[in-house]
């Protein structure tokens, strides 16, 4: 069990990477997003520092106009792969040992899934400005927050709080 | 005879007498005004009824140089909101403080002293148009490690007639990230009165921070078409991310120059796909010449989906027909990507008017595409009557 957590551990590692990535305008953000905690409808009703409200209304408009691109389209289903690799991956630890082929295989394919989703995010932050960044970042984080739901793992390996 | 001389004497004696009266006049003038201003700082410790505090801090003002001693001992001695109405009332008289700065600034040098922040802006304010002022301004800017006297030497700026930009490059190149942010934030605030400062805010951009780029970019937008220059160099930058980010801000500021509709035709050869991505959207607004509608349909079979769909989006956002598009937009409608049909069957229908074609790719997509690609075709047929 312990090696299997280390494993998982290790694609943990990648997705912290790409919370990384996610996070990386973090300190502009209030205190109050950047808790797990705070993962509610509230944090729809915050506005960002630094932008008035008109300019608000209009980026939020232009992300949504974006949700059609191909970089968008690329994260959301990247996202995807992630849940259904992760799923694949907690299914097999509860029924196989820790070093069988099959585990061996959902881990890796949790760790490409992992990767994928962060590539597709630092491309999609290189398309869009950095106020629409901004936007895309509390709605990317609020879909990894709800990965985590429905099982402690994140917990049990002490995933530093806003890694995500 | 007698009378004679009693008559001197008695000249003599008024003579003195109104000489000594005269000597002592402007002493008591003095006396009477120090007692005056004592009076005025006892009634800003305990105010009359009805009279506020700053009321008599503005009356402290108007009496000028005779109450700067008294008033920097009243800094030295009182209690908080006492001592920065004092600050208040230096303030007040401008040039007529000038013999407070020397104190004053011993105060801002003083790490542990409570009111340095007080002590810079009532500097500021004393000497405006005063070199030495704005040159001792800079001084402790640069030499406050910290950054919080920075930031109350920053906040002066608005009264700084002869400096401002000296302590504007000094901000930009503070070693404390939050004096450079906040000078950018400042910067952006002035709009094109900052334009001069262009060159100074592009030499900020080392590409290390995402968040001081972006304010740098963000701060050239707004101060106009002078900055342009800047920017246009900055998106020439060899990071990725401030390349992006200074081409985003270059395809918002307007006009649209000659200058910069050359950089996004040079960057539409990018060999990075989010670079020529930039391009494509720089060159929408400028759709109506001919140079860059060549461009943007070249982009259009771009080997990047991404790009491909925003040169798509492009010519489908143009506001008039472009009949000679429509070729292009009908090899589009048969892209491997979803999004890029999508656009590509709306540009064609907006570009000829026909319906039947467009109308077929966006009933594709409304079948096999679950996601916004699908609601936006529903959308989209909708308003072409389907």
């Amino acid at each position: 069990m312990k090696s299997r957590l280390g494993e998982v551990a290790l694609s943990a590692g990648v997705l912290a990477v790409l919370g990384a990535v996610l996070w990386t305008t973090k300190s502009n953000f209030p205190k109050q997003l950047m808790s797990p905690a705070s993962a509610s409808a509230e944090v729809e009703d915050v506005e960002p520092p630094g932008i008035v409200d008109d300019e608000y209304a209009a980026v939020a408009q232009s992300v949504e106009e974006l949700r059609e691109s191909p970089a968008y389209l690329a994260v959301e289903q990247s996202f995807d792969q992630l849940r259904a690799a992760r799923a694949a991956m907690l299914k097999q630890m509860n029924a196989s040992s820790a070093e069988s082929a099959e585990m061996n295989a959902t881990l890796d394919a949790y760790r490409v899934a992992a990767e994928e989703a962060q590539a597709s995010c630092r491309k999609l932050r290189g398309l869009v400005t950095a106020e629409q960044w901004r936007f895309m970042q509390r709605r990317f984080k609020r879909q990894l927050w709800d990965l985590e739901d429905g099982s402690d793992w994140a917990v049990e390996l002490k995933l530093p709080e806003g890694a995500f | 005879m007698r009378i004679a001389l009693y008559s001197m004497l008695a000249l003599a004696c008024l003579s003195l007498s109104a000489g000594s009266v005269f000597a002592q006049a402007p002493k008591t003038a003095a006396a009477r005004q120090e007692a005056e201003i004592r009076q005025m700082l006892e009634e800003l410790r305990r105010p009359p009824a009805g009279v506020p505090r700053a009321h008599i801090a503005e009356m402290l003002g108007e009496c000028g140089e005779p109450a700067v001693p008294l008033l920097l001992q009243t800094i030295d001695d009182s209690e908080e909101m006492i001592a920065q109405y004092a600050f208040v009332a230096l303030s007040r008289m401008q040039e007529n403080a000038h013999a407070a700065i020397p104190r004053l600034t011993e105060i801002a040098r003083d790490e542990s002293h409570p009111f340095r922040r007080d002590a810079v802006a009532t500097i500021a304010l004393i000497g405006p148009r005063d070199a030495e002022v704005g040159n001792l301004l800079n001084e402790l800017l640069v030499n406050d490690a910290k950054g919080d006297l920075a930031l109350s030497v920053l906040h002066s700026y608005p009264v700084l007639r002869l400096q401002w930009k000296q302590v504007f490059v000094s901000a930009l190149r503070h070693s404390q990230r939050s004096v450079r942010s906040e000078a950018l934030m400042l910067l952006g605030e002035m709009e094109t009165t900052a334009a001069p400062m262009a060159d100074p805010v592009m030499a900020s951009c080392d590409g290390q921070d995402y968040e001081l780029t972006e304010a740098a970019c963000r701060a050239l937008t707004r101060m106009g078409v002078d900055a342009q220059p800047a920017l246009i160099r900055l998106s020439e930058s060899e990071s990725v991310d401030v390349r992006h980010q200074a081409l985003a801000a270059l395809s918002r500021s307007r006009p649209v120059t000659s200058e910069a509709a050359a950089r996004f035709k040079q960057a539409a050869a990018d060999a990075d796909a989010a670079t020529r991505s930039w391009a494509a959207r720089g060159l929408a607004p400028v759709i109506h010449l001919p140079e860059a509608r060549q461009v943007l349909l070249k982009l259009t079979s771009d080997e990047d989906a991404d790009v491909r769909w925003q040169a798509v989006r492009a010519i489908r956002q143009a506001t008039f027909r472009l009949p000679e598009v429509a070729s292009a937009m009908r090899e589009a409608m048969s892209d491997v990507h979803p999004s890029v049909r999508l656009e590509a069957a709306v540009a064609y229908w907006q570009a000829t008017g026909e319906v039947d074609q467009p109308s077929r790719v966006l009933e594709e997509l409304v079948a096999t595409q679950s996601n916004s690609v699908g609601r936006a075709s529903t959308a989209a047929l909708e308003r072409m009557g389907r």
